[in-house]
């Protein structure tokens, strides 16, 4: 009996797992894949084999095939045309948004804060300048995913286009990754012993390094996918 | 559409699932048992990997849910059935057709060898 209520609770966990399933595949075979789940651990406690190891086999596959079911839906929603038009909408608001912070409010901010502290004021403008690379560096990756987009309007996403593109996003996104840890790193040295809290910024700067290397793993997973289509491609040229 | 099913060789989890469903219609589980015994337990496939088939399997109208009933050999739980359609029968019969050429020409190939064999 403890079995039975062990497999109620894996079937619940399970429930619970299958809900990261997009909504049409789970309505339709959610209750379906509880039971045979359910079905299956029966099965093993009936030939007397341990559970674990069937529920983690089953959890692994399952996670799998849900990243897999995403990732169609995700790649079916760029393919679609009309969803690129809004994702150059959404580019272009990003990259005007970023351009405006850079002209305006970064530089009198950095002039307010160099006011503030006239003899160290050179070390806020090195932040300035490093604030300004991140930014192109930004904006370029931004141009390269709006490219990216162009070539998928134009039936040429799986192209050495695409993967070049793909390249320039990553390498961008890693730099500024790199930048924000030298940030942290300059902003640590510069605090130390002088009592001053750092922490925010240096959070900031955390979070900066995050998204992008979240970015650049993204953009490196889908040069290598792309390539592989390419390649594949090439041996079968039907 | 017929000459389209001939030229695309079909994935090894959905060869299985129509060859599971080519006798009698099948829920989920049903499915799983029958392709693990039809394969002498070397295919193991997973709910994620089977439910994922059949909904692409859907999608092309390979096949289709049949009714939801009980099945009498397991408990009272009602389950989904699924069933081969003719589109699904056609392209099974293709892809073997398939298959048999290839261990035609795999079985000519071999009784060269062998007759050199034979020879020593």
């Amino acid at each position: 009996m403890a079995s039975e209520r062990f497999i109620r609770r894996c079937r619940n966990w399970y429930a619970e797992l299958l809900r990261f399933y997009p909504k049409a595949h789970r309505e339709r075979f959610g209750e379906g894949m509880e039971q045979t789940f359910n079905d299956l651990c029966r099965e093993r406690v009936k030939a007397e084999r341990g559970l674990f190891s069937l529920a983690l086999w089953v959890f692994v596959e399952t996670m799998a095939a849900i990243i897999r079911e995403n990732a169609t839906i995700v790649m079916r929603y760029i393919m679609n045309r009309c969803s690129t038009i809004f994702l150059r909408i959404v580019i272009s608001l990003i990259a005007i948004a970023a351009l405006a912070v850079c002209v305006f409010p970064l530089p009198r901010g950095v002039a307010y804060e160099a006011a503030k502290t006239p003899d160290t004021a050179w070390q806020i403008y090195v932040f300035l300048v490093g604030a300004y690379i991140q930014a192109a560096l930004f904006l370029f990756a931004l141009y390269q995913a709006f490219k990216l987009l162009s070539y998928i309007d134009r039936n040429k996403a799986f192209s050495e286009l695409s993967v070049r593109a793909l390249r320039h996003v990553k390498h961008s996104a890693l730099a500024i990754g790199l930048l924000m840890v030298a940030g942290i790193v300059w902003v640590m040295v510069l605090s130390a012993g002088t009592g001053e809290d750092s922490a925010g910024p240096i959070m900031l700067g955390l979070i900066g390094t995050l998204a992008s290397s979240v970015v650049a793993a993204v953009a490196a997973v889908l040069q290598t996918q792309v390539q592989k289509a390419i390649d594949i491609r090439k041996e079968e040229p039907s | 559409m017929a000459k389209k099913i001939t030229n695309t060789p079909l994935t090894p989890a959905v060869l299985h699932i129509l060859l599971a469903l080519s006798s009698e219609e099948r829920h989920g589980y049903g499915i799983m048992k029958q392709v693990e015994s039809e394969s002498h337990g070397k295919v193991k496939m997973g709910p994620g990997t089977l439910y994922g088939s059949l909904g692409r399997m859907m999608e092309s109208g390979l096949i289709r849910e049949s009714d939801k009933k009980v099945d009498p050999e397991m408990d009272d739980e009602r389950r989904v059935y699924y069933k081969i359609t003719e589109l699904g029968k056609t392209t099974l019969a293709a892809e073997l057709e398939r298959y048999r050429e290839v261990v035609a020409v795999a079985k000519k190939k071999q009784l060269a060898p062998s007759s050199f064999a034979y020879g020593i």
